[in-house]
């Protein structure tokens, strides 16, 4: 009995677990750990019982509030909910003497077992196994194929094509907006990680919101592109993909470690084309600085669109696959403020070196995992009005080539009252917002800006639906000539205009 | 086999009488027409007991029973019990149960696997059905109706239930018990299934009312057509309702 009056102490008294969540196994063992010498029996037996409890909680809830267990037993929630577990769902029962606590729930076995079964009817449970499976995880799991190398995905996948959303487990959905790019159920991910593909690089596990930059860059082959915060290195393997593995990526890490790992996954993914630099980007100039046409910068922000996938977290944390920038977890009011107006001044710091440095540069990506605007339309808005950045002809992108059919895009009231030659409507369409889970992912937020090369007099025919923001670009330019301008680059940049739309 | 037969010029036998797959209960009539119908059907194999309970004929619906046990009402008076007790098999286990819904018919609809149950039965009550009587009890209703045992026949082939249970209630309830279920009438289009007839995994009586589309499902759904029979219900089945019109 001891140990279910161990484990009751850790669940709370009401209905509900606000000591230990659902979700956060790692937090009930360290909980378990400080009150280490109060325990009367074995912790291992707590943890194992509250973490099978914790998994149940649901069909456990309701068998108790059916049963109305509570109502005829002068016992707490905390203590019944462990007894029922072990009388329903383990395989020893419970496993303790006679006593009135044991008596209680034991006068009550024919209901308890009848509502558990009518419960798990209800929910189509056929095997318990099947239940965290089934109904508690619909989290999904984004896999890009990395088309550098030559691979069967996805079609050698054990995966069935769906076009349920999200997809259920054991079948695989191709997403509309970014081609290659595929989601299935987030239980099919220790498989994936296991398959010889992933080993060999393959198959990269990249949340959709970290596609979005590169697609909004689209980089032709052939062409010089700048990732200003790289690591942990998806997106710039994904850039690689994106030109076919032909040109140049300059990939920048501050950190050493990181930019290890970044090393280290560009070499899996066969992106030959990737130079690391293991320097900040804000600081440095490279060779080849007038070569360079595109830059993508993802700069560490707060995070606060990242949600914790549990598990995975836990079984990859040595092997980081995921753009994972958290940094700290303080969210009380102030410090938060203090914080966000820290990051988006490191965050306008680095974007203003990326449009201003290279003077060929026509079109410059923004991009976060953050939801405050603080980090996202605040910083965008800064940019456009900053008089330097201003003067070289920058334009925040429209909708047009900002993957026009994503549904959620920037906030219009953060622009308002701006001076500027585009309407605030026009700046938060051309952004892409996601929120965190209710879009199928992380939360992000992805911005672009783009400017012509200078000869504005043989912009027409190319972008004829742009001509209004454009006439704007006139005005702006005009009394700087800063850029250079070479034929060959307005071909392709008709070309590319096409494509990306 | 289906058979039909009449209690003393009543359709509703099940009323008057409890089958279960190790024994039968018949009350005690002024004749023994009914009693002759069942003792040809069942005479070699299982025992037939005559009884009353309480004092009334109405043993059918104030009893429940499988092969395993029996459960008679507080009201069964200890004659009663002891003449149970001697006429009833040894591995039957006989139990008088202090339940304010003494109609124990009416409450309780079981087979040897599992149990419906009126909703608002005690709990001690419902203890004792899983003990004695060795099946999962879950408290139901059917087509919106308490009374389980009245609305409901089954045995361990399938069931009968009220003809207004919905698909999705026949559903959930097959899923329940295990078994399939049809939505059916029987005595010429009584809802009441539970006391209209009486069944067990070989014999089914029906009132005497009962059509033969009513008895036809009724065979069909607790299995007891034998091979030749199906082929009747089956590909002689044109034929058979034509001599029928």
């Amino acid at each position: 009995m001891n140990l279910y009056l161990d484990a009751a102490k850790f669940i709370s008294p009401k209905t509900s677990f606000a000591k230990t969540s659902a979700s956060n196994f790692s937090d009930l063992q360290s909980a378990i750990q400080k009150v280490l010498p109060s325990l009367k029996s074995d912790p291992k037996r707590v943890y194992a019982l509250l973490k099978s409890t914790i998994r149940y909680k649901e069909l456990l809830d309701d068998v108790l509030k059916q049963a109305e267990l509570l109502r005829y037993e002068k016992i707490s929630y905390s203590i019944a909910i462990v007894l029922v577990h072990d009388f329903l769902i383990s395989k020893t029962g419970i496993t303790a003497g006679k006593g009135p606590l044991k008596d209680a729930i034991l006068r009550h076995k024919t209901r308890l077992k009848g509502e558990f079964t009518k419960v798990k009817i209800k929910r189509g449970i056929r095997d318990l196994g099947e239940f965290n499976a089934s109904s508690s995880d619909r989290t999904i799991r984004w896999i890009r194929v990395n088309k550098i190398l030559p691979s069967l995905l996805p079609e050698s996948l054990p995966f069935t094509e769906t076009s349920e959303f999200p997809p259920p487990p054991g079948t695989i959905w191709a997403d509309p907006f970014i081609p290659h790019l595929y989601a299935v159920a987030n239980s099919h991910t220790r498989q994936l990680i296991s398959t010889p593909t992933y080993q060999r690089g393959e198959l990269i596990l990249q949340d959709r919101a970290s596609c979005f930059p590169a697609i909004v860059l689209s980089p032709m082959s052939g062409e010089t592109v700048i990732d200003a915060c790289a690591a942990p290195g998806n997106k710039t393997t994904h850039l690689a993909a994106m030109m076919g593995n032909i040109g140049k990526v300059i990939a920048y890490e501050l950190n050493p470690d990181r930019a290890k790992v970044l090393q280290r996954m560009v070499k899996r993914a066969g992106a030959s084309i990737v130079r690391v630099e293991n320097r900040d980007f804000t600081g440095a100039v490279p060779a080849e600085w007038e070569e360079v046409t595109k830059v993508m910068c993802d700069p560490s922000c707060s995070g606060s669109g990242i949600f914790r996938k549990e598990g995975f977290a836990i079984t990859v944390s040595g092997d980081e696959t995921e753009e994972q920038e958290k940094d700290g977890d303080d969210t009380s009011g102030d410090a938060l403020a203090k914080r966000l107006l820290n990051l988006s001044i490191f965050q306008t710091k680095i974007m203003k070196h990326a449009l201003t440095k290279f003077p060929k540069a026509t079109r410059v990506v923004y991009s976060t995992c953050s939801i405050h605007a603080e980090e996202n339309e605040d910083v965008v808005r800064k940019l456009l009005t900053d008089p330097e950045i201003a003067k070289l002809g920058w334009l925040a992108m429209g909708r047009e080539n900002v993957i026009p059919t994503w549904h959620r895009r920037g906030w219009t009231e953060r622009f308002q009252g701006m001076e500027w030659s585009q309407t605030p409507e026009e700046i938060a369409e051309g952004c892409m917002r996601a929120e965190p889970i209710v879009d199928g992912g992380i939360g992000f937020f992805v911005a672009g800006f783009e400017r012509d090369s200078a000869d504005t007099h043989k912009r027409a025919g190319s972008l004829d639906d742009d001509s209004e923001e454009w006439n704007g670009f006139d005005d702006a330019v005009d009394s700087s000539s800063v850029m250079m301008t070479a034929p060959r680059r307005r071909n392709k940049k008709r070309k590319k205009n096409k494509n990306s739309v | 086999m289906a058979v039909r037969a009449q209690f003393e010029n009543s359709n509703e036998i099940g009323v008057f009488a409890t089958l279960t797959n190790s024994y039968s209960l018949v009350s005690v009539g002024a004749s023994e027409n009914f009693y002759s119908v069942l003792e040809a059907e069942l005479g070699d194999v299982i025992p037939i007991c005559h009884t009353t309970i309480g004092g009334t004929r109405i043993i059918g619906r104030l009893t429940a029973g499988n092969r395993r046990g029996l459960l008679v009402p507080a009201t069964t008076t200890d004659q009663e019990l002891q003449h149970l007790r001697n006429s009833l098999p040894d591995s039957v286990r006989i139990q008088r149960v202090e339940e304010r819904l003494s109609a124990l018919g009416n409450v309780i609809c079981c087979n040897d696997y599992v149990a419906l149950v009126h909703p608002d039965i005690e709990r001690e009550t419902e203890e004792l059905i899983s003990d004695v009587l060795g099946v999962e009890v879950f408290r139901q209703t059917i087509a919106d109706n308490v009374l389980v045992g009245s609305y409901c026949a089954l045995s361990n082939q399938g069931g009968l239930v009220h003809p207004k249970t919905s698909i999705q209630d026949q559903d959930e309830l097959s899923s329940l018990l295990q078994v399939p279920l049809v939505a059916g009438s029987i005595n010429r289009g009584s809802p009441v299934v539970g006391a209209g007839m009486i069944v067990n995994d070989w014999l089914a009586v029906a009132g005497l009312d009962t059509t033969a589309p009513e008895l036809s499902v009724v065979e069909s759904i607790f299995k007891l057509q034998d091979a030749q029979q199906g082929a009747i219900v089956g590909s002689m089945r044109d034929t058979l309702i034509e001599t029928y019109t």
